[in-house]
């Protein structure tokens, strides 16, 4: 009974929360000027006492429409665009931030899916969106069977099965580092607790 | 360690709310159950932008869609998508979409409740339904399309239907129909996994198309040696991926490709048994040539002729007919606009399947030429269900009284209902309409006018007629409408369309449209029937039903046209199973709805064998393809002269309407960026799209731009004979157009280049050229 009454009230909380968001008039305009935006979006946050710029989840989740959804790339990529891997097959410094490694380095036509966060330089504008577009948002963590377990992977594996290309002590994002990467077998511990070939995530969007 | 906990507990009441949610709910799709799983239901749809045609899986909960992933069940993307598919999403969620029908009222447009607009549309129909017209669209699904051609053809008795596909596929359509007697290829997108070379025929597919371009590219990163050939009058992304970029003047592809099939009737490296088989040869002029007057009409294309002509080297054209006179070499040609969009646009389409014809290098594994769709459904709707001024359902003509009378059959209309005169094309619909000649209009699904060339004076006097537009958000076009109205987006409604490949895929409805948006069948059923109400003859059936009667399981009268029925049914199976009927013929023939419920989609013909629905991989192919004779390894058995051979058409060069002078010096191209999709009514509303590409440019060579003096960031000015634009200027950017020659992309509203292109179309397909027109380049 009590459990019931306690889905319920989560439901409704839910619920209302949905439609608030729904509340929105059709008259405005979206094209919006706004000034120009940074280079690096968002800008840094934690700054270890080395010097380079280092991020965690907050930033990652910035970088991303949704959970799961392409990052976008928060820098310049120069005019031809295609020198990615140059720097993302290994965290690399340049000019005090460190390059992420990327997961599917065998996927080359890069900007297929990684858009620029702020266009070409070339406008000197950018411009806001108005939307009710609300996301998924990232996990925490992957579910544990007891608090001693090892984490289940909270992630698609498609594309992202490198561990260690994310999962590394020298990742700019110090959220999702691991101490442990000594250990190479990460899958002997850290199960996917999902059917990966339909559900891209097996956790849920936090409230 | 009690953060950890927590976080364990949180998601165990996560879970048991969710449980008790989707016990609730129930089945809302009896069919297909959406996968629930933490909190997100995930069902497949197939990609609402381009026409590759990519599986995604949309993820929704609480009546929203939260999130998008590649389907890994998919073939066609395998579980890879772009940027656009990625964020199709979000596309549904700006702020601005309309919710609401709005009439104009003076200088404004004002909401208005959805019966009186269809009251007011059916009206304006009933005082003159002869000078009615429809304008759709590539991306209208399969049921809407086919609704619009019933509405229309079968209803009003009038052929002024026809869809923006036109300015997309008409150059394929007629090239196909022409040389093999039926439309759409024999290739599909397999062949991208065994060809060894890829010729691009002016054609960014890593930008346009960039699921299948990765498709390929991936294969050489995994080892294989791919050869790609990029035949171009722009750099492109895709051409930093080329082995050998081979620039050429514009509109000189006619004579590259002849010089192609010249080389190999002269060295005698075609395949002369392919040829025998298959091949028979015919001037412009529908006279039958022997392979020896052939050969000597092709004489003037010699490579000395073409070099001088089209600016290849002579080792550039040796090199591309060695490529197809070596029997080994597996060759897949691609194309999309660049042979469409083209004043002799069926002529390059017809000149590209000589070359394959001739090297033999047709109906192979990875050996192939294919025509690549702009649309998502260009091809289910507008080319097979036949949404054109001419055309009816699968295949069929107006013009045909046998195709008229099969048709009216199957739509229980009179018999005499269909008029035998084919409508306005595209062009000619909004010249009329200019004019006056055409009444009234109904768009939907696309903006013409942001899209239609040589804006100026083919949307002229659009605000003084009585146009009605549906679509999602405002746009130009609806700013000139008289009704707006509002519709339902991608997994708001049911849908099913048809990709490049033939492959016919379904989705359901996921979540409610905003506010009160209505899918667009709905739309045209209720104003058909407001017209049945009003004793309108061509609404009633020969049984004396509504045109559009509809019965349930027992045998009961579905009010479609009431929106709390259509938005509980669904109509999509009612009309697709109809529609089906219809698609034997020309053997397009596709499977009962429910099958592509349990699919990823299935290449047509489907046909029914022991039991099973079975698609077709390669069409015209043996042991692919069921409707080859016994005995045949190709069949082209739609061809018109019943010999079972395509054509091979000697088509001359022809010089382009407009070419560069002194006073416009530069040619224009224009066309898409990965990062929006068309008119970017939709891309543009989602935050990452339209931040990382949120103006139009244009692009010049380095040189050009150091002789004018424009840097990077200038304001340029862009004129033509027909109208002007200011736009910055991006030097060595993304692409890099040939010497003499300017990019510009058409997604801008806000900076509208088709007031500056050429409307001047192929005589054929009635396709216009956006690729080249001659203009004036200077710093604003
Ligand atoms: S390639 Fe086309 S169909 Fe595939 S995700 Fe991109 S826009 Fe969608």
């Amino acid at each position: 009974m009590k459990h019931s009454l306690f889905t319920l009230s989560i439901l409704i909380v839910l619920i209302y929360l949905a439609h608030s968001l729904d509340n929105y008039s059709n008259t405005q305009s979206v094209f919006v000027d706004e000034e120009v935006i940074p280079q690096f979006n968002p800008p840094p946050e934690d700054e270890e006492k080395s010097g380079f710029v280092f991020s965690g989840l907050e930033t990652r989740e910035s970088r991303r429409s949704f959970y799961g959804a392409p990052p976008v790339i928060p820098h310049r990529i120069g005019k031809t665009d295609r020198e990615c891997l140059n720097c993302h097959t290994e965290p690399k410094e340049f000019m005090g931030h460190v390059s992420p490694p990327s997961p599917h380095p065998e996927l080359v036509n890069c900007t297929q899916c990684h858009v620029r966060g702020n266009g070409p330089e070339i406008f000197k504008k950018t411009v806001t969106i108005k939307t009710n577009w609300l996301a998924i948002t990232e996990p925490k963590m992957g579910s544990r069977n007891h608090p001693f377990a090892p984490p289940t992977v909270p992630h698609r594996l498609h594309m992202r099965d490198n561990c260690a290309a994310c999962h590394n002590q020298s990742h700019p994002n110090t959220d999702i580092r691991v101490n442990h990467s000594q250990r190479k077998n990460c899958m002997q511990c850290h199960v996917p607790d999902y059917d990966q070939s339909m559900s891209p995530f097996s956790h849920e969007f936090t409230e | 360690m009690l953060n950890t906990r927590r976080e364990f507990l949180k998601q165990v009441a996560r879970a048991s709310a969710l449980a008790a949610l989707s016990s609730q709910m129930g089945l809302v799709y009896a069919m297909d159950p959406p996968l629930e799983q933490d909190g997100l239901s995930w069902q497949k749809a197939p990609c609402r932008f381009c026409g590759t045609g990519c599986g995604t899986m949309v993820g929704t909960k609480n009546g929203r869609v939260m999130a998008v992933q590649g389907d890994l069940q998919n073939p066609v993307n395998k579980g890879l998508l772009c940027a656009k598919g990625y964020h199709a999403g979000a596309a549904l969620y700006g702020r601005d979409r309309l919710t609401t029908p709005l009439m104009r009222k003076g200088n404004k447009q004002v909401p208005i409740s959805w019966d009186e607009a269809i009251d007011a549309i059916a009206k304006q129909i009933a005082k003159d339904p002869s000078n009615f017209s429809i304008y759709g669209s590539g991306q209208w699904t399969i049921p809407e399309g086919y609704t619009a051609m019933k509405f229309i053809k079968g209803g009003l008795g009038n052929n002024h239907i026809d869809p923006n596909a036109r300015l997309c596929m008409a150059s394929a359509v007629v090239g196909f129909i022409t040389t093999f007697g039926v439309d759409e290829p024999s290739g599909c997108y397999d062949d991208l996994d065994e060809c060894d070379t890829v010729i691009t025929w002016g054609n960014n597919w890593a930008e346009m198309h960039p699921v299948l371009f990765s498709r390929v590219m991936n294969r050489r990163n995994n080892g294989e040696k791919i050869n790609y050939i990029d035949l171009a009058t722009r750099q492109t992304r895709s051409t930093k991926a080329a082995d050998h970029y081979m620039e050429f003047v514009p509109q000189t592809d006619l004579a590259i490709a002849n010089c192609i099939c010249y080389q190999l009737l002269e060295k005698g490296t075609y395949d002369k048994d392919f040829v025998a088989k298959h091949v028979r040869f015919k001037d412009n002029e529908k006279k039958d040539l022997s392979i020896e007057e052939y050969k000597a009409f092709l004489a003037e294309y010699n490579i000395e002729n073409t070099s001088k002509l089209s600016g290849l080297s002579k080792e550039q054209l040796k090199y591309l007919g060695d490529i197809f006179g070596d029997k080994n070499k597996k060759v897949l040609s691609l194309w999309c606009m660049g042979m469409n969009q083209h004043t002799r646009g069926t002529w390059i389409n017809n000149l590209v399947y000589n070359v394959h014809l001739l090297s033999g290098k047709f109906g192979k594994p990875g050996s192939t030429p294919f025509s690549l769709t702009g649309q998502p459904s260009a091809c289910g709707t507008c080319r097979e269900v036949g949404t054109l001024a001419h055309a009816l359902p699968g295949g069929r003509v107006v013009k045909n009284a046998e195709h008229r009378k099969q048709v009216e059959d199957v739509w229980q209309c009179k018999p005499g209902s269909i008029n035998a005169k084919p409508g306005f094309h595209t062009i000619s619909m909004f010249e009329a309409f200019a004019k006056g000649d055409l009444s009234s209009m109904w768009v939907q699904v696309t903006n013409p006018a942001q899209s239609i060339p040589n804006l100026h004076k083919n949307l002229a006097n659009s605000d003084k007629r009585f146009l009605v537009v549906s679509d999602v958000y405002p746009t130009v076009t609806t700013r000139l409408a008289n009704i707006v109205l509002p519709s339902a987006l991608w997994v708001e409604k049911n849908g099913v369309v048809g990709n490049s490949e033939r492959r016919t895929q379904q989705w359901f409805k996921m979540v409610d449209p905003p506010g009160d948006a209505r899918d667009d069948v709905w739309q045209m059923l209720a104003v058909a029937h407001k017209l049945y109400e009003m004793g309108f003859a061509g609404m009633k059936n020969r049984n004396g039903k509504f045109l559009f009667h509809m019965e349930d399981e027992n045998g009961k009268e579905i009010k479609s046209w009431d929106w709390n029925v259509y938005k509980t049914i669904n109509t999509d199976k009612i009309l697709f199973d109809e529609y089906r009927q219809l698609t034997l013929l020309k053997h397009k023939d596709i499977a009962p709805y429910d099958e592509y419920v349990k699919t990823r989609g299935m290449r047509w013909p489907v046909t029914e064998q022991n039991g099973r629905w079975v698609e077709t991989k390669r069409r015209f192919v043996a042991n692919d393809d069921p409707y080859v004779a016994e005995g045949r390894d190709i069949d082209i058995y739609m061809a018109k002269a019943g010999d079972k051979k395509a054509i091979a058409w000697a088509r001359p060069y022809n010089a382009p309407p407009e070419v560069p002078d002194a006073k416009f010096p530069f040619w224009l191209c224009t066309g898409r960026v990965i990062e929006h999709w068309h008119t970017g009514t939709m891309t543009g509303r989602v935050k990452e799209l339209k931040r990382a590409m949120p103006h139009a440019y244009v692009e010049l060579h380095p040189e050009d731009a150091r002789e004018l003096g424009i840097t990077d960031g200038d304001m340029v000015k862009i004129k033509s004979r027909r109208g002007s634009i200011i736009l910055p200027a991006w030097v060595l950017g993304r692409g890099k157009p040939a010497k003499g020659s300017v990019f510009v992309p058409f997604f801008d509203e806000t900076k509208l280049i088709n007031e500056v292109t050429l409307d001047a179309y192929c005589p054929m397909s009635k396709e216009p050229d956006y690729k080249k027109c001659a203009v004036l380049v200077e710093k604003a």
